[in-house]
This record gives C-alpha cells, structure tokens and sequence, in this order.
C-alpha cells in the first residue's frame, strides 16, 4: 500500500507533499497536540524561525486533486514549528499543521470564539472544547473549518439572520 | 539568468535583513480580526462613496484628484484604525 503521504523537494528548498487523501478526510488529532503546535509555533515566531515554502496535493480517489501552497511568510514559520515537532511526512502530521492554520483562521474571522481563548504573556489559554474541536472537526475541501459546523459543535448555535 | 548587480544584491540583502519578526498564531488571528473589523466599519461609514466609486468606476472619465484624496484618506483611517485595535488588544502573543 502506497504511503499517504509523499514528501518531495520543490525549488529553493520548498518541500511538496502528495497527500493521498482530500483535505476533508485528514485524520483527526489529538486534543495536546494542538496546543504543543500551537506552543511550537509561537515559539518559532519568537525567535523568527523562518520555514520553508510547502506546497500541498490532496488527491481523490476519483483522481481529482485539490492544491494549497502555504504562501504566507507566518503560516511557514508555524508549518515549520510542526515539521520539527510533530513532522509532517505522515496523514497525522499534516492534519495536525493545517488544523493549526485553520484554527489561526476561524479565530481571526469569528468573532464569536473571542470568550473562548485569552491571549496572555505566557501564551494562549484555550477553552478545552474549542481546542477538542480544532483537533476533531472535518477540514472542508480547502483545508479551512466551517464555521457554522465548527460553532454548532460548540454548542453556540448562531442567532436568528446570521446564517450566511 | 539574469544576475542582479552587486549594489542591487547589497540592497536585497539589507531588505531582507529588515524583514519584520514573525507573528505568532494569537498576533496574526488579532491582526486580521482587526483588519476585518476596520473594513467593516469603513463600509458602513462610507457605503454611499464606496457604491459610487464602484458603480461608477470612471467618475468624469477619469481619476478626479477628489476621488483620490478620499481613497488616500480611507487608507490612512483604515490604518490606524487597524493599528488602535491591535494596540487595545494588548500585547500578549
């Protein structure tokens, strides 16, 4: 059986990964795995550890492919943090990176997650079920959450209007 | 392949040199929330100028002074507005 995931070398020291799966099947992770990515990343951006360029292939089984290329200058330096933690040349630790940068994104973009995590000096305090379902909840098919699944998870429903 | 003449290369090298630290997953989640929240905010304060400029593109026919000056005023707001965010948000990462 062929691995789940390839790991290649693109140009200028850019890694490639053929994932053998599509973003939304990635495996979920464990709950203390996050945070140590989390706690990884941060500490990566601390001492500005910038990382490689990372490009990404989600095939199907019905062999259409999905790309995502980690483009951003930050979202690099936390991909790095988890390469040299957790790794990233298994289905695990590629779900654990792109959970770490979805979740970076639904904080930024939902404002209602702001009670359930507190930004302090000596790092970021999370409520315990967001993190269960950052490390749970199915990625959608371009690696993000979806924010109404994520919150109906939290038990949050959204009020009246504000279904998109 | 072309090759960059050493006072270029120079430049280059000092450029990246001064390449901002990087953000932490708490710092760049407050950035864009405060960048969304000002975008917001413009759009309900200048919806009148913004439908216009977007409606009507070429104004006169061309890029009056006056539009500019405003596109120029919004930025500016929008900095600043992104910048008092983030500064209320405190400085934990």
């Amino acid at each position: 059986m062929p691995p789940a995931v390839r790991v290649g070398a693109g140009p200028d020291g850019a890694y490639t990964y053929l994932v053998a799966m599509p973003p939304e099947a990635l495996p979920s992770v464990r709950r203390r795995d996050i945070e140590t990515a989390w706690s990884a990343a941060r500490g990566a951006a601390a001492a500005s550890r910038w990382g490689a360029a990372r490009a990404f292939r989600f095939r199907r089984g019905d062999g259409t492919v999905t790309d995502l290329a980690l483009e951003d200058d930050d979202a690099r330096c936390w991909a790095g943090a988890v390469d040299g933690t957790v790794g990233m040349e298994t289905s695990y630790g590629v779900s654990l990176c792109l959970r770490l940068l979805a979740l970076v994104d639904l904080l930024a973009r939902a404002a209602w997650t702001r009670g359930l995590y507190a930004v302090g000096h000596d790092g970021t305090e999370f409520h315990p079920a967001l993190l269960e379902a950052a490390a749970s909840e199915p990625l959608d098919s371009n690696a993000r959450f979806d924010e109404q699944r994520f919150r109906a998870r939290l038990g949050r429903p959204l009020p009246a209007g504000a279904i998109a | 392949m072309i090759r960059l003449p050493a006072l270029a290369a120079l430049v280059a090298l000092a450029a990246c040199a001064q390449q901002q630290p990087a953000r932490t997953p708490a710092e760049a989640a407050q950035l864009q929330a405060c960048r969304q929240q000002a975008d917001a905010t413009i759009e309900r304060r200048d919806r009148a100028v913004l439908y216009r400029d977007e409606a009507f593109p070429q104004g006169l026919g061309r890029d009056d002074p006056q539009r500019q000056t405003e596109r120029l005023a919004r930025s500016f707001d929008r900095d600043r507005m992104v910048q008092e965010c983030v500064r209320g948000a405190g400085s934990g990462s």
